[in-house]
């Protein structure tokens, strides 16, 4: 492959695949400066191992004599543009590497350069980043002669971030993901830059996934509950506040069985179920809606959520007590910074989105470019969806295959 | 390159001494020269605004010398300075520090130290856009998209600050352990103890021992900052977030053009280029100098048909330029 000359890309492949660089002294001078071109920006806390601050580089300063025998440089230096300047004088000659932390440690020194940075940088050429979408409009569609003749930057910033909220509900890729287990309390803590569930699964044995369904109309988690006197007035505190209890509703649903609701019968859970019987929900199997037969939609033994919009939640079926889930969810893409990223599928839709919502909202636009530019829109966002569908046909044939399998 | 204020003289007097009609002195002259070159200078913002209507259009001819909005835009080279400014560390504002007065400010460029050092392009607001700007999460602005708004105010830069470990008792001297900068003789100093109006006599930057202009009673350990003249009616840029430093592409007005002279034996004026500032306009302008120079000595002198023929001249000048 070829070096950096001027493409898109600006890495050797040295730095993408390895995460390192190499520099070699030519002076013994103090303050030496060697500037890196890692996609990644250095992280520099500090360059000494006892701060604290030094578990925050994202990177780890190599030197060696004889170029085959690295050790870590723990003297003073710092990393100003990405580039480190070394505070004291280097021998003449010596092999300097910069190693940006790997999962497996890098391949020089101790091999401790443990870290995520080079990981966190593989596949990043199919993205660019919203700072670029910016730069190239302003340079492709704003400007004397062009139909935007003039524009704010805050403008485009403002309507390239809402295009990305918009885009990742529904476009992009940007589905996130948390393992976690269930607690004694049944319920676990949204992700912080949650905006919507895609799906939750709990992991079985295998690691298989089995998808876990919303509870809907199953049970409840009230956003109030007020405290009520004999009457049922809702009751104060000195404040005039109302006063709040806990839910029983949702106290229930911790200790259903949901054997009862599901159809699942076994050993354990006999007893239970005769005296459930007794409660007066039936005679014979008694389950949740048995008049009618069973309810398939329930009929499952994946167990159940809902969302505890109180407490910013979401909560499970007593079954998946102890139970490892998968929680799959979409944010907007804005949560930490500019650097947020677009896949290069969808480049041309988020140029034709901030088109069309600059002249849109310009007064003066002929309506008919700004129709014209809702259609471009339109069209490329529809591009960029079945693009990023990933829609394989060799993958649809296999699927295709099964289709003489008869389903009892 | 620069008009020779020597060539437009001469003209002048060799095109108005052709017919008799009278003479221009230096002062005239030099005063005329200030308010034509303003004129020309001035001209250059609606005129540019009025080309750039051919770019809008689709029409502009851009074949290599003839695209007369670039033209225009080209003659303002000589007034185009890129201008670090200073920051006024009490208000975290950037302040203009040098002589010349800035006519308008261009491109800004923010400067933001760290990895990666960024060189950020600044959008330059009103007050009112950047405090809305500011305020809405969206749009709010970071080291990769700054704002800025302008500002003027009096400005007392800050040279240098430090503290005095030891007491001084009714002394003028001390000394000094340095925070920042370096004290210069004349700076004014400021501090808890320290006299109104007290300046700095002498410093030594070897033993950092410091003179007052008086004698001073100061308790260990008082601050004390040190601040060059007063700078008035600044320029002030409001930077958000502050960048490390900050760089504007500057127009500059035009330096005033003066036909330097000496008197002669016989009581004639004669030129000296060494006391002489050439007119700062491209040299492109020159002809336009003389004819609006003509214009004005044709009312010192009263002539009105050299009013016209000049008006005309330049009128006809003009409109070639523009259609």
């Amino acid at each position: 492959m070829p070096i950096p000359n001027g493409g898109l890309i600006t890495e050797t492949n040295e730095q993408y695949y390895a995460g390192a660089q190499g520099f070699r002294a030519l002076t013994a001078l103090a303050g030496q400066s060697f500037a890196t071109t890692f996609d990644t920006n250095l992280i520099l806390g500090s360059s000494d191992p006892a701060q604290e601050n030094y578990t925050l580089n994202n990177f780890k300063l190599y030197t060696s004599a004889d170029g085959i025998a690295y050790t870590e440089y723990i003297l003073a230096f710092t990393a100003v543009n990405n580039a480190i300047i070394f505070t004291a004088a280097i021998p003449i000659g010596t092999f300097i590497i910069v190693q940006m932390k790997a999962l497996d440690g890098g391949s020089f020194g101790d091999r401790n350069a443990t870290g995520k940075a080079v990981e966190e940088n593989y596949g990043s050429y199919s993205y660019i980043t919203i700072n670029d979408i910016v730069d190239n409009f302003m340079v492709g569609y704003v400007g004397d002669g062009k139909l935007i003749q003039t524009c704010k930057k805050s403008d485009v910033v403002f309507h390239v971030k809402r295009g990305m909220q918009e885009f990742s509900y529904d476009t992009l890729k940007s589905i996130k993901s948390q393992e976690l287990s269930i607690p004694p309390s049944l319920a676990v803590i949204l992700p912080q830059d949650y905006v919507n569930y895609v799906r939750i699964s709990s992991i079985d044995r295998l690691g298989v996934k089995r998808i876990i369904y919303p509870a809907n109309n199953l049970t409840i988690s009230p956003y109030e509950m007020p405290l009520q006197d004999s009457a049922g007035q809702p009751t104060q505190d000195n404040f005039g506040a109302n006063l709040r209890g806990t839910s029983i509703t949702e106290e229930r649903w911790k200790n259903a069985n949901d054997s009862q609701l599901t159809g699942v019968f076994n050993n354990d859970n006999l007893n239970a179920f005769f005296a459930f019987m007794q409660d007066g929900y039936g005679y014979g199997m008694g389950q949740y809606g048995r008049r009618y037969g069973l309810d398939p939609a329930i009929t499952q033994i994946n167990g159940w959520f809902n969302m505890n919009e109180r407490e910013g939640r979401v909560a499970f079926s007593s079954n998946l007590l102890d139970r490892l889930i998968v929680l799959e969810y979409i944010s907007d893409g804005l949560a930490y910074d500019l650097d947020s990223r677009v896949p290069k599928m969808a480049e041309d839709a988020m140029y034709a989105h901030l088109l069309y919502s600059i002249l849109s909202t310009r007064s003066g636009t002929p309506e008919g470019v700004v129709q014209r530019f809702k259609r471009d829109r339109s069209a490329k966002l529809r591009n960029a969806k079945i693009r990023l569908s990933n829609i394989k046909l060799d993958e649809i044939t296999q699927v295709m295959r099964g289709k003489s399998k008869w389903i009892k | 390159m620069a008009v020779n204020i020597n060539t437009v003289y001469t003209t002048v007097l060799f095109i108005l001494n052709k017919e008799q009609r009278g003479y221009v002195t230096p002062i005239e002259f030099n005063s005329i020269s200030t308010q034509v070159q303003e004129e020309i200078f001035a001209s250059y913002f609606p005129d540019g605004n009025q080309l750039n209507r051919f770019n809008q259009n689709n029409q502009q001819n851009d074949t290599e010398f003839f695209n007369m909005f670039k033209g225009n835009a080209y003659k303002l080279y000589p007034f185009e300075q890129d201008t670090a400014f200073a920051l006024d560390i009490p208000t975290q504002s950037f302040y203009y520090a040098g002589n010349r007065t800035v006519y308008k400010t261009g491109e800004i460029i923010s400067t933001y130290t760290g990895n990666p050092t960024r060189n950020s392009i600044t959008q330059l607001t009103s007050k009112s856009d950047f405090s809305t700007i500011t305020r809405s999460r969206l749009t709010s602005p970071t080291s990769q998209y700054p704002i800025a708004h302008n500002t003027h105010a009096n400005v007392t830069p800050i040279t240098s600050t430090g503290t005095i470990p030891l007491v001084t008792n009714n002394s003028a001297t001390a000394i000094l352990a340095i925070t920042t900068g370096t004290p210069g003789v004349g700076n004014l100093v400021t501090g808890t103890g320290i006299a109104n109006g007290t300046t700095v006599a002498a410093f030594n930057s070897v033993t950092n021992l410091i003179t007052f202009s008086s004698v001073q009673t100061l308790a260990a350990g008082v601050s004390l900052v040190f601040s060059s003249t007063v700078i008035q009616g600044s320029l002030i840029v409001t930077v958000a977030p502050v960048p490390n430093s900050l760089s504007i592409n500057c127009l500059f007005r035009p330096t005033n053009p003066v036909w330097g002279f000496d008197v002669g034996t016989l009581g004639q004026y004669t030129y000296n280029a060494s006391t002489s500032t050439d007119f700062e306009l491209d040299v492109s302008e020159q002809t336009n100098l003389i004819i609006n120079i003509l214009k004005y000595c044709g009312i010192i002198i009263s002539d009105p048909n050299i009013v016209q023929q000049a008006q005309a001249e330049a009128q006809q000048v003009e409109n070639n330029e523009k259609s």
